[in-house]
């Protein structure tokens, strides 16, 4: 009985042990990276049609919740900042435990490295530390790494992660899934580097590591019957990027597999879609990529469109949660180009006014490209004439219509019918107004009330009810002024 | 292969695991084979250091043995004795001479040459420490003086023998043990116990506290405060200083105490190398608590072989300054070492001779040496000393002991215990806040031990669901807020070094 007794409390203590730690690893874990990132598909594997893999290229370049919106396809964006494509495979065979996609879509960036993991431990960790415990993540950790400790400190990551013990917070123990299916979502503006022209027979040969990951991820997607999609983002490419984008396309003819390489679609438009000057793209060029992306796997692939079906209702309140983080973002940002190249939405309809007297165009040729893109690849007649003859400028883009009405100088825009209301519109010979048609004392946008000074002003409605989301000015230093 | 690194984790329980499949007779070579292993981990090459002092110490030892039964008239005997122990002694000491001393004895010879503007070109060599190589000849030499003193038999079996020189749990930190304990016991069947595992379990648990939760954070406020101490002046220094003392208590302490669990578990009783030194009333107390089986090897081996106090005052504080003088040399290579030794003998005299005035001050001042407040200025007092000491001990060179001696006293910034700048010092609020816990939760445990309290005896007095709640709930607690992990450069326990 002594015996036994002995042996029941050092098994409870066993188990004890396992649960205690297993609780402390939950906690300790860092949830703005992995948890963030992976989680949510981990519990929703089976939903989704499409998966992506890839470096941050293509994590900073197609938004999933887009695509719901716009096509009702369901998927999801694995890809991880400095993948090489090893670790993507390693992803993806982790990925394939808890989902079976119809298509599976990979960015080529950076094939001709024959590096496993990213440099940075942190990317590493980002991508792998959600995947419970498994047979296909230890196999990928071996794989992946040769030092032992290593190998502990991704199969056990509380290794890392317990020295945070004095910093854990309400979100640790009640943690929330990362915004937009694990894209990131890129809120600044650069001036991108000069891209060089390749001549048409210039070619290299590919031969590395990570092409013998990309042939392995084809195949283990072919024996599940799951179509692949190879793809190169878009970025400032120097030579060499270039020559690997080209010579991708004998991978695909090799494997007959589709090959979009986005260096060669003019897809975005590099002085107004980049994030930093030579990599990625901001929130502007990820919508044109995935707006691309989507209407291309539509025609090329049979992705269902679930819009409408009951077992995806989730997937509409996930699209209103990435609505409300969009508009948050647009509203916490103070610099007048991040701000309006968040402003280029379908989801949002705007007007914008730019006083005569102010001096940006002269400075900073990007200043216009930006305005321009704000009509979302419809015409500014009027912005090119108000600038040379230095005249006020204002503009009305409703996307919800499609319409874009502008007038500059002394012009004025009465009773225009816009998606959110009947506006008018009166320059500065009237005391510069705008109001809504249907009651003048109680609609005045009292922002529109002329200053006298230098500025820009932003009005931001919401096409989803038509109400203002958001009222900017900016004075003549480009400093927000704050209401 | 550190006691704190993943590569451990799986090399103890496979070897404890095999150890009790296999049967009786053959566990001491799977032990051997192990320690061999371990060793082999750090650098594969010495362990051929490990068995040429194991084979010259065994020699020795039959050697000395067969004199022993040999018709030979007494003098010629002891003197062919004293032949085979010195020349034990001499191979011993000159490899460990030639890695340790090597370079440090051609520096200060340079250094002096150059005072009489005498230049020497000498080589310099680039080998890397043998790993617990002070460690293991001191064990390895007690055991032939112990046979030349008739305290053990000669060991006839050369593989128990070498078990007893490189068993893993003490081959590179010690506790130095000696033959008549390690021997005994190696020779003896162990059954595998609940007990012995409960115990070893707790040893090893303590330990790790000690090293992970306590001695790393606090290396983390050390190091920031002697890596600047332009930077950190004053008051840091003094916080840093004192936190070294403890610092290198739980590292030492520590490692001990995971050895004595791990040969605990292996069903062996490893000496106590520590008996809470920082509750000695005096220095000479202090030493017969701190790395007693040091201290003991050198009380043993050259105190009293040296005349001890047998031969009057000035011979016995001649004979106490050169065996701490050698006890600070074998801590390292380096004269910071020396001084070290020399002011813990030198405290120790002074300690002696103003001992008739201490009493007389007792007696006129009417002190109560038994009431606490005594007891405790006198443990204040000596722990000061000591932590004085342990100014040389941690600094590079002496000059660096002097400037830091200098900052501490003539920098006056004690607002910086008020105003939250400790916070700054490499430990944020809460990590100082846990190292701060962590020390009264050692110091708790040391007043218990010097109280006579066994706290594991407690422990095993519970029911066995407490002594196993207990474990997990310690266990779970060090992994939690121990310094380990990525980022965390597994640091080498302070000892190795020497």
């Amino acid at each position: 009985m002594r015996k036994i007794n002995k042996i029941l409390c050092v098994v409870i203590s066993l188990l004890l042990f396992c649960q205690g730690i297993h609780v402390l690893s939950f906690l300790t874990e860092n949830k703005k990276l992995s948890y963030s990132k992976t989680s949510e598909f981990i519990a929703t594997g089976n939903e989704y049609d499409i998966l992506f893999f890839g470096t941050s290229h293509m994590a900073m370049s197609v938004y999933p919740m887009e695509l719901w919106k716009d096509y009702g396809i369901t998927s999801y964006n694995l890809a991880g900042n400095g993948h090489p494509i090893a670790a993507s495979y390693w992803v993806m065979m982790n990925a394939f435990d808890y989902s079976s996609p119809k298509l599976v879509v990979i960015d080529c960036y950076q094939l001709e490295g024959n590096s496993k993991v990213p440099d940075d431990g942190k990317f590493t960790h980002e991508s792998f530390d959600a995947f419970p415990l498994s047979v296909t993540k230890y196999q990928a950790i071996c794989d992946l790494f040769e030092n032992m400790e290593e190998r502990v400190e991704y199969l056990w990551d509380f290794s890392m992660y317990h020295s945070r013990w004095y910093e854990l917070e309400h979100d640790d123990f009640e943690p929330k899934y990362g915004m937009g299916k694990g894209a990131y979502y890129n809120e600044f503006v650069e001036v991108p580097d000069k891209i060089p022209q390749i001549g048409q027979e210039s070619e290299i040969e590919l031969n590395s590591t990570s092409v013998v990951y990309l042939e392995k991820m084809i195949k283990e997607c072919k024996k599940r019957d799951i179509e692949v999609l190879l793809t190169y983002m878009p970025f400032p490419a120097q030579e060499e990027d270039q020559l690997v984008a080209k010579c991708i396309n004998y991978i695909a003819e090799e494997y007959d597999v589709n090959y979009i390489n986005f260096l060669e679609h003019g897809v975005v438009n590099y002085n107004v879609d980049c994030n930093d000057s030579n990599s990625h793209l901001n929130a502007s060029g990820a919508r044109k990529v995935t707006e691309y992306l989507g209407s291309y796997m539509q025609e090329e692939y049979d992705i269902p469109d679930h819009r409408g079906e009951t077992e995806y209702n989730s997937w509409n309140d996930d699209y209103s949660d990435y609505l409300v983080y969009k508009k948050e973002r647009l509203q916490s940002k103070e610099s007048l180009k991040n701000y309006i190249m968040l402003l280029a939405d379908k989801n949002y309809s705007y007007c914008v006014f730019v006083r005569k007297d102010i001096r940006i165009w002269e400075d900073d040729a990007q200043y216009q490209e930006l305005f321009v893109n704000l009509a979302l690849g419809k015409t500014l007649n009027k912005l090119s004439d108000s600038i040379e003859q230095q005249e006020d400028y204002f503009v009305v883009v409703d996307n919800e219509n499609g319409q874009v009405l502008e007038c500059m100088g002394d012009e004025e825009l009465e009773k225009i019918a816009t998606s959110f209301g009947t506006l008018t519109y009166l320059s500065e010979k009237d005391n510069r107004q705008l109001y809504f048609e249907d009651n003048e004392e109680d609609y005045i946008i009292e922002q529109f009330e002329d200053s006298g000074e230098p500025e820009i002003q932003i009005i931001v409605f919401d096409n989803a009810d038509g109400k203002i989301i958001d009222v900017a000015r900016f004075d003549e230093t480009l400093t927000y002024i704050r209401k | 292969m550190l006691f704190n690194s993943v590569h451990f984790l799986f090399f103890f329980p496979i070897v404890v695991g095999i150890y009790y499949l296999l049967p009786y007779k053959i566990r001491n070579y799977w032990l051997l084979v192990a320690s061999y292993y371990f060793y082999m981990c750090w650098n594969a090459k010495y362990l051929l250091l490990l068995l040429f002092s194991t084979t010259v110490t065994f020699v020795s030892g039959l050697a000395v043995e067969r004199i022993k039964q040999m018709d030979l008239e007494e003098r010629l005997c002891r003197r062919y004795k004293k032949m085979c122990v010195a020349t034990s002694f001499i191979l011993n000491l000159s490899i460990l001479f030639f890695f340790k001393y090597m370079n440090f004895g051609m520096e200060s010879l340079n250094q002096i040459l150059e005072k009489f503007h005498i230049v020497l070109n000498t080589p310099r060599f680039d080998f890397l420490l043998p790993v617990g190589i002070s460690f293991y000849t001191f064990q390895a030499l007690g055991y032939t003086v112990d046979v030349y003193r008739d305290q053990i038999y000669a060991e006839k079996n050369f593989f128990r023998y070498a078990l007893f020189v490189s068993f893993f749990p003490q081959l590179v930190a010690g506790p130095i043990e000696r033959s008549r304990n390690l021997l005994k016991q190696l020779a003896e069947q162990r059954k595998a116990s609940f007990d012995n595992f409960r115990d070893g379990i707790l040893l090893m648990l303590w330990g790790y506290f000690l090293k992970v939760v306590l001695a790393d954070r606090i290396a983390i406020f050390v190091d920031t405060a002697y890596g600047d101490i332009e930077t950190y002046t004053g008051t840091y220094l003094l916080i840093a200083t004192m936190l070294f003392a403890i610092q290198i208590y739980c590292d030492f302490s520590g490692y001990s105490v995971i050895a004595m669990g791990t040969a605990k578990i292996l069903g062996i009783d490893l000496m106590e190398n520590f008996s809470s030194p920082y509750l000695s009333e005096s220095v000479a107390e202090f030493w017969r608590r701190w790395h007693i089986s040091l201290s003991g090897w050198f009380k043993d081996y050259l105190y009293i072989p040296l005349g001890g106090n047998r031969k009057g005052k000035k011979r016995k504080y001649i004979n106490l300054l050169i065996t701490f003088g050698v006890s600070g040399l074998w801590h390292g290579a380096n004269w910071t070492y020396v001084v070290w030794g020399f002011l813990n003998g030198i405290f120790q005299i002074i300690g002696d001779l103003l001992l008739p005035l201490k009493r007389r001050a007792v007696v006129l001042l009417d002190i109560k040496t038994n009431s606490l407040s005594h007891k405790m200025m006198k443990t204040v007092a000596t722990f000061l000393l000591v932590d004085f000491t342990w100014i040389f001990f941690r600094a590079s060179s002496i000059r660096e002991s002097l400037r830091i001696i200098k900052r501490i006293v003539t920098v006056q910034n004690p607002w910086i215990l008020l105003d939250g700048s400790l916070y700054t010092c490499g430990l944020d609020q809460k990590n100082f806040q846990l190292m701060i816990w962590g020390i009264i939760l050692l110091m708790t445990a040391d007043v218990c031990k010097y109280k006579g309290i066994k706290l594991r005896k407690v422990i095993a007095e519970q029911d066995y669901w407490a002594q196993c709640f207990l474990v997990v709930v310690f266990s779970i607690g060090i992994l939690l807020f121990g310094i380990w992990g990525i980022g965390y450069d597994a640091a080498n326990f302070i000892y190795f070094q020497f």
